[in-house]
């Protein structure tokens, strides 16, 4: 069977140019006329231009990925940051915050109990300050005393707002003081602040 | 033959150039993803909001028929010593209470960031004296805080997660 091959738009026989690779090829090849040699050098070239734009599509493919990865990165810690300021917020309420009749250590996040227990036990006073934890889209918030005495490990767990969350949440936590003022001076226990918060 | 070592020699180059525009690449790539991104903004506040609700807690110490801080013990120990009306002094008072704070805490899967702590080390250093609170292998990851206030008493919580 005679095949046909093509060398710059003339036609070749199979048994003018010999199998690839053998020393009778590259003898044709380059008995082959000038213009057929160019061609072959653009198609090399061609090739090589193909394999760069192959290799560059490879390190913006992997340049994009490391980018949105690093975007994600920002918006976590961007959120993460929002819902600390949100915490240290909720601690600073004047109406939850300790008055400043409270002598405790001035860097401390302190929380007045009476104020924590009003707030508990009045689903009124809670919704009260609806508009502004939906606005911040906070669906709880708790108080919970990690460590009342040496006795009494684990305290109660008081609640500030809470409401029906929808979708994605994620809860955020500090600590601070949890005190009240007695006759025999203040009474600071340690207590965590958890807020929920609806995800976009 | 002068021709084709020519023509090896420009192959060669080309391949050195695509090699180093690759370790290029690869070089800043790494440098991008090897970049630290900084300690967590939580860490550092919850941490922070931690030791300072530490050192605002009540013991049981009374002097004078006032119950006394952690802070005020910390700092009537670092002064004079003396004892609480119970007869054991500040200083006993104040390492005892740290001990059992973070004991408790631990026990009860304190964490840092939804981290579980595995070890902690709280000091109240008052220059010739301590307080000291340590538990556990201290190694692996750390979060720390350092009180940075204008007395003699300084405090650093530091702690532990895998």
């Amino acid at each position: 069977m005679i095949k046909k091959l093509r060398y710059g738009g003339q036609i070749a026989h199979d048994n003018v140019v010999p199998r690839v690779g053998s020393h009778a090829r590259q003898n044709a090849i380059s008995n082959l006329p000038r213009f057929r040699k160019g061609q072959l050098k653009i198609q090399e070239m061609a090739f090589v231009l193909v394999g760069i734009v192959v290799l560059v599509a490879l390190v913006l493919l992997f340049f994009v990925a490391f980018q949105s990865m690093e975007a994600n990165k920002n918006a976590a810690y961007y959120r993460e940051a929002r819902a600390i300021t949100m915490l240290e917020m909720i601690a600073s309420l004047p109406e939850l915050r300790c008055s400043s009749s409270f002598s405790t250590t001035s860097e401390s996040v302190c929380l007045d109990y009476d104020k924590v227990i009003a707030f508990n036990s009045s689903e009124e006073v809670q919704n009260n300050y609806d508009t502004l934890w939906d606005n911040s889209w906070v669906s709880k918030i708790e108080i919970e005393e990690v460590y009342v005495n040496s006795s009494v490990r684990k305290g109660k767990t008081y609640t500030i707002y809470s409401k029906e969350s929808e979708g994605n949440v994620k809860s955020y936590a500090t600590y601070a003081a949890l005190c009240t003022d007695e006759p025999s001076g203040l009474i600071c226990k340690i207590a965590k602040i958890r807020a929920t918060i609806n995800m976009p | 033959m002068i021709k084709k070592s020519k023509k090896g020699q420009e192959e060669s180059m080309g391949f050195v150039i695509i090699v180093l525009i690759l370790v290029i690449v690869g070089v800043v790539f790494l440098g991008f993803s090897l970049r630290k991104t900084g300690s967590s903004v939580q860490n550092q506040q919850e941490l922070a909001d931690l030791t300072w609700s530490v050192l605002s807690y009540t013991t049981n110490c009374s002097i004078l028929g006032e119950r006394q801080s952690i802070w005020d013990l910390a700092k009537k120990c670092s002064r004079s010593g003396g004892t609480c009306e119970d007869e054991v002094s500040t200083c006993t008072n104040l390492n005892l209470t740290i001990q059992d704070i973070f004991k408790t805490l631990k026990g009860s899967g304190v964490d840092i960031q939804n981290k579980s702590i595995h070890a902690y080390d709280f000091v109240i250093d008052m220059r010739e004296k301590k307080a000291v609170a340590r538990q556990g292998n201290l190694s692996w990851n750390y979060v720390s805080y350092v009180t940075f206030i204008p007395t003699d008493i300084n405090v650093s919580a530091r702690f532990y997660y895998t």
